[in-house]
């Protein structure tokens, strides 16, 4: 698909959100749905006029129709893109946002503390980094989390699904780093 | 076995019995190298926060071991999220206190997303608040009872039409009969305040902590004038709170003006049930599943609490008033009236539920 | 353009006039208040308190998971605790709280991560100037503009003084629920890119706003039945996050892009340590749109529920049309980081206006600030202006003295902190993840708010590909919920008569001519060049 029609496709799908959400607000009674309708009825408006110019053509998407992969890098940076092959630009692409789900799914699967040494440790070995820097950047990683937003802040870590399914979460190790480390120094 | 040694067996297992519940019941629980938490269903900054923060030094030495205090934050729902954590999932081992502020109401005005029984909860203390309306001087009243002989349209304003705090006064004009125009979405009192003072309100209600802190100077200013406040509950009644003994009540207000007769009324009634509802302005609660032993050592601990002369020297200082705090009991016989009023009087509460929907 | 600026000179010189009027005969007073409020900042232990809470703001500025209004209720324990005074009370915590709108800047133009929720439109434009090898000139230019737009806030609390009550009261509801249309409708149609796709933009920041349970009539608006989307509590608050939405609009392209292109942020050579310099000289050469970002900021600080996660984008639209360059937009124009730099600073000195004259907090921030008032013994209202002039002024002298230290400490460091963008992007990545995560996370301490930054991280991530406003949309988040709740007050009381209230019909013709400037200024630019030619 060209640049242009990707670009009609997400215009469409943004359209067809408004139309839910209006759609939605019909069930509720005047006060709640008042703004979802005043301001819900021209964004639908301007949505569906910005549509009908794109499938038309008559945009500035249209100018952009001979660029080789419209989801690249090209478009926040124009000189590096230029230079770069665009299969490989492709696959870096699907790499990071395959580490940023995998990030998000460790700290759901293990917790915040264990999920960001695991994914920061593969992280950097996949990059190919040395042991030293990767170990490093780890250590200096959870340190500063566990001073700062465990013991300095109280912040209250949800225990990782994975223990809670196995049984483990009793454990005050799960919910709190700091807890464990400081409790053999107290009276 | 012969007989004899059957009744020493017996002797022994029930003398042990006997010591084992003594000392359990004696020594007290430790929470010695633990950490205790109070947990706080709404987010850093507000309110119920900045309360508990200013609490925290005073209540930590009261706590048998002398542990860890700190607190903990967990928003959402508007403060369902954390009250039904509380109940359900929280450690059992007494080292997570609940503090709730809308969990009563909560019970009657959002039950489907509730997962928490209010007669279950086990109290451990609280504090008290009347709240106090107050109307602009253009109505050229000065009270309560002038209400509805006023010339000029009343716009009384509130956060929302849910709000608990504004239902008692709307129920006053709804007895009086005095047409009034709800305004509801202020933010919050602060915006209230300002809109008394451009002329858009005339007439709103705020709680005790934000009546002494900001509605008092523009009362001394002249710019508004309080005319009726909800009342504390004392020994099962409800009487005028004694911070504001010269303020009467909404309810000697109704009384004075349409007789004993007005009690078997259902809207007086339903006032009646919001000033209990309200009794417990801000409580510390104790899962169902906690032991017994370890609430008792912690109720006592907020009883010391509570009667510490720096702690009331300080909140003095920093609310203006001085804290009319609930111990355990106190707190507990609140909590059982409104359970057993909501079971004996339906017809109130349908009321409040309606208030609760349309103006 | 000359028609332009001689008509902001005579509205400059008629408030100036109206000013010297009103504050005829406080003058002696406030001269005397403002040497005392100076001399007790100065003061020990007030000033070591001062740069301690500089220290504590710097950092919690830098970091995307430490947020300014969090931080400064977790140290009001610590204040009382010390047994602090008003004086030291407030140089702790204003001066933290004051730092953080300006090094977090700083995060935002290095990594395009949002240091504080009021500085994420320095990304727009400053991000960019850090890829082309500009971090110098970018961090120079708005860490300038953020000391002048401070002292102008500060200024503006000195100013406001004699004419405080018309000016927080001259405006109701149903104004304030028109300037949160003209806000989005701002951002939508004067900062560059299609007016259409902008406007629409803002719009769907509204219906994103409403999203959670209606405090109103307990109607569950867009939750699918969860109760994480519920949002509200005690500080009210919307069912999405502003962080996380933050966040995930503006950090995980931002990490696509970084890990997508390769090597470190910087992709061309870091300009030479001049850069610096350079950025410095930028904000005075465009002194005129610093100072009207400030009076906007301060101005948008006094409004109730805005602060400066409104601001700054305000701003920016500002700084986007006055340059001229809206063709240009995430490219690097240097106003539009001078500009919002200036706006979020300015924001607190506005904010404190109202509060302090009449005890209505505006936002969270000074909501915190007022329970330490109270804390302390302080009564806000007349006595504020009148007995305890002094303190009101102490509070002055923070916002300006805390930021003249921290952007000359900053200024030392300016050139190490530029090399960061020639790291390794790899050894970038975990740490930048983490405190996206992280950031998000605080919000509401639930999984909920990181599948939040995720799915605004993919909206985000389209919206820069098909070229849409994400400043539109997220304005359009930021004020929807409060334009539910003006709109509803407004309606409630007045019906459909605020409509012919003066000051709506004003907002509404400003409205409409920012929607149709861009088409007029561009129909009349090809008309004049086809004269010209």
């Amino acid at each position: 698909m060209s640049f242009r029609g990707y670009s009609a496709v997400f215009t469409g799908a943004l359209f067809l959100l408004m139309a839910w959400a209006l759609w939605e607000a019909s069930a509720w009674d005047i006060q709640a749905s008042l703004m979802a309708w005043l301001i819900g009825l021209p964004t639908a408006t301007l949505l569906a006029l910005q549509l009908v110019r794109e499938i038309l053509g008559r945009t500035d998407a249209a100018a952009r129709d001979g660029d080789e992969d419209p989801f690249g890098a090209a478009l926040l940076n124009q000189q590096a893109a230029e230079a770069m092959d665009p299969a490989e630009e492709r696959r870096r692409t699907a790499s990071i946002i395959g580490w940023i789900l995998g990030f998000a799914a460790s700290i759901w699967l293990v917790g915040f503390q264990f999920g960001i040494g695991l994914v920061t440790l593969l992280y950097l070995k996949c990059a190919g980094e040395r042991w030293s820097a990767v170990i490093g950047i780890t250590v200096a990683v959870l340190a500063g989390v566990v001073l700062v937003f465990d013991c300095g802040m109280h912040i209250f870590f949800a225990e990782g699904k994975l223990f809670v399914w196995t049984g483990l979460s009793t454990s005050p190790l799960f919910s709190s780093f700091c807890y464990q480390v400081t409790s053999p120094f107290k009276g | 076995m012969n007989r004899r040694s059957a009744t020493f067996a017996a002797a022994v297992v029930t003398l042990c019995l006997a010591f084992g519940a003594a000392t359990a019941g004696a020594a007290d629980v430790s929470f010695k190298g633990k950490t205790v938490a109070i947990l706080i269903p709404y987010s850093v900054g507000g309110a119920a926060d900045i309360m508990a923060r200013q609490m925290l030094p005073f209540i930590g030495k009261q706590i048998p071991g002398n542990p860890t205090t700190i607190i903990k934050n967990m928003p959402g729902g508007g403060g369902i999220v954390g009250e039904n954590w509380v109940y359900n999932s929280a450690p059992a081992d007494g080292t997570i206190i609940g503090q709730f502020s809308t969990s009563v109401t909560d019970t009657i005005f959002k039950p489907k997303k509730v997962k928490f029984e209010l007669a279950k909860l086990q109290w451990l203390g609280g504090v008290r608040e009347t709240t106090v309306t107050f109307v602009s001087k253009d109505l050229g009243i000065t009270k309560g009872t002038e209400l509805g002989a006023v010339k000029k349209k009343l716009f009384f304003g509130t956060t929302s039409i849910q709000s608990p705090r504004s239902m008692i006064p709307r129920l006053l004009l709804k007895i009086l009969g005095k047409d009034h125009k709800l305004v509801t979405g202020y933010g919050s009192s602060g915006d209230m305040r300002a809109a008394i003072r451009r002329g858009e309100l005339n007439m709103t209600n705020d709680s005790q902590s934000g009546y002494f802190a900001a509605v008092l100077p523009m009362v001394e200013e002249g710019a508004v004038v309080p005319i009726a406040q909800e009342g504390t509950v004392q020994d099962g009644k409800i009487v005028r709170d004694p911070r504001l003994p010269d303020l009467p009540t909404y309810y000697e207000i109704v009384l004075e003006l349409k007789g004993e007769s007005i009690r078997k009324d259902p809207n007086y009634r339903a006032m009646e049930l919001l000033a209990y509802l309200g009794g417990v302005r801000r409580g510390w609660v104790y899962a169902a599943r906690v032991p017994k032993d370890v609430f008792n050592t912690m109720a006592a601990s907020f009883d010391r609490f509570l009667k510490d002369k720096e702690m009331i020297a300080h909140f003095k200082k920093a609310i203006g008033f001085q804290l009319v705090s609930l111990n355990a009991p106190a707190a507990q016989a609140i909590i059982d009236k409104v359970v057993e009023i909501q079971k004996r009087d339906p017809e109130a509460l349908e009321i409040l539920k309606g208030m609760a929907q349309k103006p | 353009m000359t028609l332009k600026r001689s008509l902001g000179w005579l509205a400059l010189l008629t408030v100036l006039a109206v000013w010297i009027f009103l504050a005829q005969g406080m003058a002696g007073k406030i001269g005397a208040a403002s040497v005392e409020g100076l001399v007790r900042v100065f003061s020990w232990p007030a000033f070591g308190y001062l740069l301690l809470g500089n220290a504590i703001g710097f950092a919690v500025g830098m970091l995307p998971g430490l947020g300014g209004p969090v931080t400064m209720a977790l140290m009001l324990g610590f204040a009382f605790q010390l047994k602090m005074d008003a004086v030291e009370a407030f140089s702790f915590l204003l001066g933290m709280m004051a730092v953080t709108a300006t090094t977090g800047d700083i995060t935002s133009i290095l990594f395009g991560i949002p240091g504080e929720g009021s500085t994420a439109s320095t990304i727009v434009e400053g991000h960019p100037m850090a890829k082309k090898g500009e971090a110098g000139r970018a961090l120079g230019a708005s860490l300038m503009s953020s000391l002048m737009g401070a002292i102008i806030g500060a200024g503006a609390i000195a100013v406001a003084i004699p004419i405080v009550t018309p000016l927080v009261l001259a405006l109701g509801t149903p104004e304030f629920f028109m300037l949160t249309v003209a806000g989005v409708t701002f951002v939508g149609a004067l900062s560059g890119g299609s007016v259409v796709k902008g406007l629409a933009a803002g719009g769907l920041g509204f219906i994103f706003s409403l999203v959670g349970m209606d405090m109103q009539t307990a109607t569950e608006r867009y939750t699918f039945g969860t109760m994480y989307l519920w949002g509200g509590g005690e500080t009210g608050g919307a069912g999405i996050g502003l962080v996380p939405a933050t966040v995930g609009l503006f950090a995980i392209p931002e990490i696509i892009d970084l890990a997508t292109k390769g090597g470190s942020i910087a992709q061309a050579q870091v300009g030479r340590l001049g850069g610096v310099f350079q950025g410095v000289k930028d904000a005075f050469r465009h002194w005129w749109l610093v100072a009207r970002c400030s009076a906007v900021g301060t101005y948008i600080g006094i409004i109730p529920g805005m602060g400066g996660p409104v601001s700054q984008w305000v701003a920016y639209a500002l700084a986007m049309q006055s340059s001229g360059k809206q063709d240009k937009v995430g490219t690097g124009v240097i106003e539009g980081v001078v500009g919002p730099g200036a706006a979020n600073n300015s924001t607190l000195g506005g904010a404190l206006i109202p509060t302090i004259a009449f005890g209505i907090p505006g936002n969270v921030t000074t909501a915190i600030l007022l329970g330490a008032f109270l804390i302390l013994g302080l009564r806000p209202g007349t006595s504020m202006l009148t007995k305890d002039l002094d303190v009101t002024f102490s509070l002055v002298w923070v916002l300006v003295v805390s930021n003249v230290i921290t952007v000359s400490v900053c200024f030392l460091f300016l050139n190490q902190l530029a090399r960061l963008t020639r790291i390794k992007g790899t050894l970038l990545i975990p740490p930048l993840l983490l405190f996206i995560y992280l950031g998000s996370y605080t919000h509401t301490n639930s999984f909920g708010d990181i599948l939040v930054t995720l799915v605004f991280g993919a909206l985000g991530w389209l919206m820069v590909v098909f070229d849409w406003s994400r400043p539109a949309l997220l304005l359009g988040l930021v004020l929807g919920r409060l334009a539910d709740n003006y709109l509803w007050i407004t309606y409630s009381r007045y019906d459909f008569g605020f409509l012919t209230r003066p000051g709506v019909l004003i907002i509404l013709c400003v409205i409409l001519a920012s929607i149709f400037y861009p088409a007029v200024s561009a129909r009349l630019r090809r008309r004049a060049s086809e004269g010209g030619s």
